[in-house]
């Protein structure tokens, strides 16, 4: 029997195959999505996973911050090692002599030892130790390119760290472990200098926020991974890591942006699905006699199936093939792109897991959009042989088709979210795919129907339109579906990213701070406030201690045990490092909304203030306790107010404030924040970096310009496949517009024969996309700006905005290219010889 | 003692078997000479429009014996297709009773009416109806592939060298002619040695010179075979060289006429 039906399918599609172009491109364009975003993402874990040693800088990398390791300690690891570097990490001004062009930036001190693993190169060559090395007066640095190329420095001028002299002497090609940086240093552009200079430049004293790091090359017999466990547990206080896990948090990234991508590649894998279905129909219509034909010799329902199903699975094949090739290959460019922008480690992976989940995915979805298509075929009876009306008779499938159909959306359904990274996503983003989808068949429907009700006899033109859109075969339904979803993207993207533009732009209310100031020792308080004051015009400085610490209860319960609401997991995950503060008199900006302030002259047991993130997280109310860890102190206080506050005004607020007493007798530093006019912002920076080393000076402005440049990186990706989509869209709707080529040309020959012109025509065709165009586009609208709002509110937690006039450009240019799109269809009908339909009929 | 030999058994089991099966066909092939291969009695076929139901067949009765050539003919409407569309299990009659080469075929399953189909009945159609992806040899061997005859190709070569194609074997139908394309079908609707073929008009599509050789061929193949023939045509001429004549009219038969 199969070998029957392999070769009928076979026979039967040797000659058979036009119009399966639009059926491969559109599985192969759906299948590429997912191949690329899902390789990219693996080859980029997977290329952290290879260059682990390089990315760390070493196979262990142990460091701390505020102190260099002891003695003690450095011997002890000592005898591990094979080799050893050190260097210091911080945040700190490069001041130039045009304050103007003073930046932060994060500096990385170096001994002769550094790198170990990978190799530093300089743009225009050179070794790294002699070029950092002292030369006369001055120090060598070598800056981040991207300081050179915004102009902020140039190689050869001199600039300044705390209070040494530093020339400009090279351009950072490639930090090899730049990506396994600590913290937020990656963030800030890079200066390599020597560790002799950073200690002449007094950058490095007590409580400033200095990282000391140190990587390290261990003997081959010793196991990096058990090590790391031995040193974590020997030293809990040190961060202690190993190659095999560089840098967790880029690895996580990318895992996440992976699979928020990979939504959107099946977004457009379902999109088109639409095309795919559409293409299986019109192949089917020309496969009916052949059907009934084989029925008439005998060939039982279950082979005819199973051939034409064998001809599916075949072509889907090629389709899954061809779009897995093209991922690939898509992948390997930009992997290389993005190698040589980044310096991004790149090992390319396709591995059998993903090629099954490609697989399955490409397979369920063609399934599911052909199952109902060829099960109304294989429906032709016979009999329509006799009276030449294979074409004319209305078919439909058994609801047992319908029934294997829903499960497997269902199948597909389950498996998007068990392979999702988060659950809770995917969960949504089926729930919003099949609410869409239903709501544009439900639209297609309305259309259809609303049609019949219209005539407009006035205008034949118009009438004949309406009528086409709701004549029997009429792809309204489909156009409305493939191009409804793929706008909606579009929209949906369109809006996301406009509201990421306000989010950024709305960042710095107007009455934000200027600066943040960090590393405030309690003995330079005084003076600092007295020298920011001296500044013209500047206003409202806050300062605030800042003491690190860590919640170890509440509620007399393990903090993680207390959670109820996942939003606060961040108070107490990681490594469990919150900072806390403490204040007498109410801060400015903060509404008490439970319980009341303490008394300003209260100095007995500790008295919290928290914020209604933590009271709603924990389900914390008056009267509860909370204990922390607070440099090594154990302190339980007790829940006196609940706040609320706006963390975007960016006033100066921590989550968890206590009464002054106890934390006002530990030692401890303080952060500041202070306004200032444009016109001496940049001289009170000078001021303040050349007057306290050990103070980081953060511009806000520069830190959200930053923030501003990695959203546009962001925007790109999330642009490009929103491109892909609506390039799906635009194949299944070139698909619907092949396949009805041969009914719109033999309804123009018709409509010419009888006297119309082909003006005419043309208008009757084009009132009928333009109907359906200006429908679909003003839902794709609706359904994109909800989809905006569930993903800017719901998943960003940011405040959401109706932004109207980029939805409305997506939507009139999707509008336009499915306007012209049909169009293009028309003029090709139009141009057909009446004398071979009308004798062909 | 001689130990017992079972394949021998087995072996001797199966010849007896093979023995006794082609002792009843033969029996069956000498007896049904003088049976009926097609058998309907009170037949009825109504449509179901919006208008209203449509009576397309009214109580026909009708007895067609094996080896005979029956030419059905009448106005448009009259139900000649309809009637062959239920001889054919391709049709559900309403009501009454349709029995084909000993089938009761009005409750069989659409399985059931293929196989029937595949092993009974040879349709010619008035548009040839050839699969177009398909070549010539093929489309003849396709009705014995489906019974999964080895043999499949061999014997379509053959039964399209005795239409007089085999230089054309290879020929897809758009390269066949109209006469040469029906000469085809012919052969595919002989091929699996149905005892009854159905042609409904297969002339109608032919000029009047093609018509008469497609005519002596079907009416020939028919004799070679002896394949009971039920054949729609609006041609006396035709309809002359049939043993029996039914006049349809109405959805009822006027007149069933000896040749």
């Amino acid at each position: 029997m199969l070998s029957t039906v392999l070769r009928i399918a076979y026979r039967d599609l040797r000659r058979g195959h036009r119009g399966f172009w639009i059926f491969l491109s559109c599985l192969a364009l759906g299948v590429a999505a997912i191949t690329a975003v899902m390789t990219m993402s693996a080859s980029l874990v997977n290329g952290i996973a290879r260059d682990g040693r390089i990315l760390l800088g070493g196979e262990i990398a142990i460091g701390q911050q505020f102190h260099d390791l002891t003695e003690e300690q450095r011997s002890g690891i000592q005898e591990y090692s094979q080799t050893m570097t050190r260097f210091v990490e911080m945040r700190t001004l490069l001041r130039s002599e045009d304050v103007r062009r003073s930046v932060l930036i994060s500096l990385k001190a170096i001994d002769d030892n550094y790198p170990i693993y990978g190799e530093f190169v300089v743009r225009d060559g050179g070794s790294v130790n002699e070029l950092i090395d002292r030369d006369g007066e001055t120090w060598g640095a070598i800056v981040d390119p991207v300081l050179v190329d915004s102009g902020r420095v140039s190689v050869g001028e001199q600039v300044f760290f705390g209070n040494a002299a530093f020339t400009v002497s090279g351009v950072i090609a490639n930090e090899p472990d730049r990506i396994g940086s600590t913290g937020s240093f990656g963030f800030w552009p890079r200066v390599i200098i020597s560790d002799e200079a950073v200690e002449e430049a007094g950058l490095v004293v007590e409580g400033s926020r200095t990282y000391f790091d140190y990587r390290i090359k261990l003997k081959e017999t010793v196991d990096p991974q058990e090590l790391r466990a031995l040193l974590s547990e020997q030293y809990p206080h040190l961060d202690v890591r190993d190659f095999t896990n560089a840098s967790p948090n880029l690895a996580e990234v990318i895992e996440r942006i992976g699979v928020l991508l990979a939504l959107a590649g099946l977004t457009t894998l379902l999109i088109g699905g639409v095309g795919v279905s559409n293409a299986i129909r019109a192949y089917m219509d020309t496969r009916l006699s052949t059907i009934a034909i084989l029925k008439c010799v005998g060939a039982p329902q279950r082979l005819v199936f199973s051939i034409y199903l064998a001809q599916i699975l075949l072509l889907s094949g090629v389709g899954i093939a061809l779009g897995m090739a093209f991922g690939i290959s898509a992948s390997l460019a930009s992997g290389t792109i993005i190698e040589n922008l980044y310096s991004v480690p790149i090992a390319f992976s396709f591995s059998f897991p993903i090629a099954a989940i490609i697989i399955t995915y490409g397979m369920l979805t063609a399934i599911l959009f052909t199952l109902w298509p060829l099960a109304c075929a294989l429906n032709t009876m016979p009999s329509a042989l006799f009276r030449n009306a294979v074409n004319a008779e209305k078919r439909t499938a058994s609801w047992l088709y319908g029934v294997i159909s829903a499960l497997l959306a269902v199948v597909l359904a389950v498996i998007v979210i068990m392979t999702a990274y988060e659950t809770r996503f995917a969960v949504w983003f089926v729930v919003c795919v099949s609410a869409a989808w239903v709501a544009f068949r439900l639209v297609g429907l309305i259309i259809t129907l609303m049609s019949r009700k219209f005539g407009f006899r006035q205008l034949p033109a118009l009438r004949l339109a309406i009528a086409n859109l709701h004549r029997p075969g009429s792809a309204t339904s489909d156009i409305v579906l493939a191009i409804g979803l793929g706008l909606s993207v579009l929209v949906a993207t369109a809006m996301v990213s406009a509201n990421m533009d306000e989010q950024i732009n709305n960042l710095i209310p107007d009455n934000a701070p200027t600066f943040f100031f960090l590393g405030i020792q309690s003995e330079q308080l005084t003076e600092f406030e007295e020298l920011v004051n001296a500044a013209d015009g500047v206003s409202d400085l806050n300062v605030l201690p800042y003491i690190p610490g860590r919640i170890t209860q509440i509620k007399g319960m393990n903090p993680l045990d207390a959670l109820v609401d996942e939003d606060s997991r961040w108070l107490v995950d990681d490594d469990g490092e919150r900072i806390f503060s403490y204040t007498a008199d109410p801060l400015e900006g903060t509404e008490v909304i439970k319980g009341d302030w303490w008394d300003p002259e209260y100095s007995g047991p500790p008295l919290l203030s928290i914020h209604r993130d933590v009271a709603e997280g924990f389900d914390v109310d008056i009267g509860d306790t909370i204990a922390m860890n607070i440099l090594g102190r154990e302190i339980t206080g007790t829940v006196h107010n609940v706040r609320d506050l706006e963390w975007r005004s960016m006033r100066l607020n921590f989550a968890i404030m206590l009464s002054p007493y106890p934390l006002s007798t530990i030692p401890h530093s303080s952060v500041g924040t202070v306004r200032a006019p444009p016109e001496v912002d940049y001289q009170l920076q000078e001021r303040v970096a050349s007057s306290y080393t050990n103070i980081t000076v953060i511009r806000i402005k520069d830190a959200l310009d930053r923030v501003s440049n990695l959203m546009a990186q962001a925007r790109t990706v999330a642009g490009s496949i929103s491109i892909v989509t609506i390039l799906a869209g635009i194949l299944v709707l070139a698909g619907i517009v092949i396949s009805e080529n041969r009914r719109r040309a033999y309804e123009s020959v018709l409509l010419k024969t009888i006297g119309a012109s082909r003006r005419y025509v043309l208008a009757a065709f084009s009132f009928e996309y333009l109907l359906q165009g200006v429908i679909t586009a003003t839902v794709a609208v609706i359904f994109g700006t909800v989809a905006s709002w569930a993903v800017v509110s719901g998943l960003m937690g940011w405040d959401w905005h109706l932004i109207p006039l980029p939805a409305l450009n997506t939507a009139i240019l999707g509008l336009i290219i499915s306007l012209v799109l049909g169009m293009l269809g028309i003029l090709r009908a139009l141009r057909h010889r009446p004398l071979m339909y009308l004798r062909n009929g | 003692m001689r130990a017992f030999n079972f394949r021998g058994q087995l072996r001797w089991s199966f010849c007896r078997v093979l023995i006794i099966v082609c002792i009843q066909r033969r029996v069956k092939k000498v007896n049904r000479k003088s049976q009926s291969i097609v058998t309907l009695n009170d037949l009825w076929l109504v449509l179901k429009s919006q208008a209203g139901d449509v009576e397309i067949l009214r109580g026909v009765d009708l007895d067609v014996p094996y080896g005979e050539s029956v030419s059905i003919s009448g106005p448009s409407g009259a139900g000649k297709t309809s009637l062959m569309m239920i001889i054919g299990g391709m049709e559900k009659a309403t009501r009454g009773s349709v029995v084909v080469a000993g089938v009761r075929i009005n409750d069989s399953t659409e399985e059931d009416l293929a196989r029937f189909r595949r092993q009974n009945v040879g349709i010619v159609f008035q548009s040839f109806h050839l699969i177009p992806t398909m070549t010539a040899l093929e489309n003849v061997a396709i009705p014995l592939e489906l019974s999964g005859d080895k043999d499949a190709f061999d014997r379509a070569r053959n039964e399209l060298a005795e239409v007089g194609l085999l230089a054309r074997l290879g020929h897809y139908p758009s390269q066949l002619s109209g006469g040469e394309q029906q000469r085809v079908a012919i052969a595919r609707a002989l091929i699996a040695q149905p005892d009854l073929i159905l042609a409904d008009e297969p002339t109608g599509n032919l000029d009047m010179t093609n018509s008469e050789r497609i005519m002596d061929l079907l009416v020939q193949r028919c004799a070679d075979k002896n394949a009971t023939l039920l054949l729609i045509t609006h041609q006396k001429e035709l309809a002359r060289r049939c043993t029996q004549h039914v006049e349809m009219s109405d959805g009822r038969i006027m007149t069933n006429l000896e040749g």
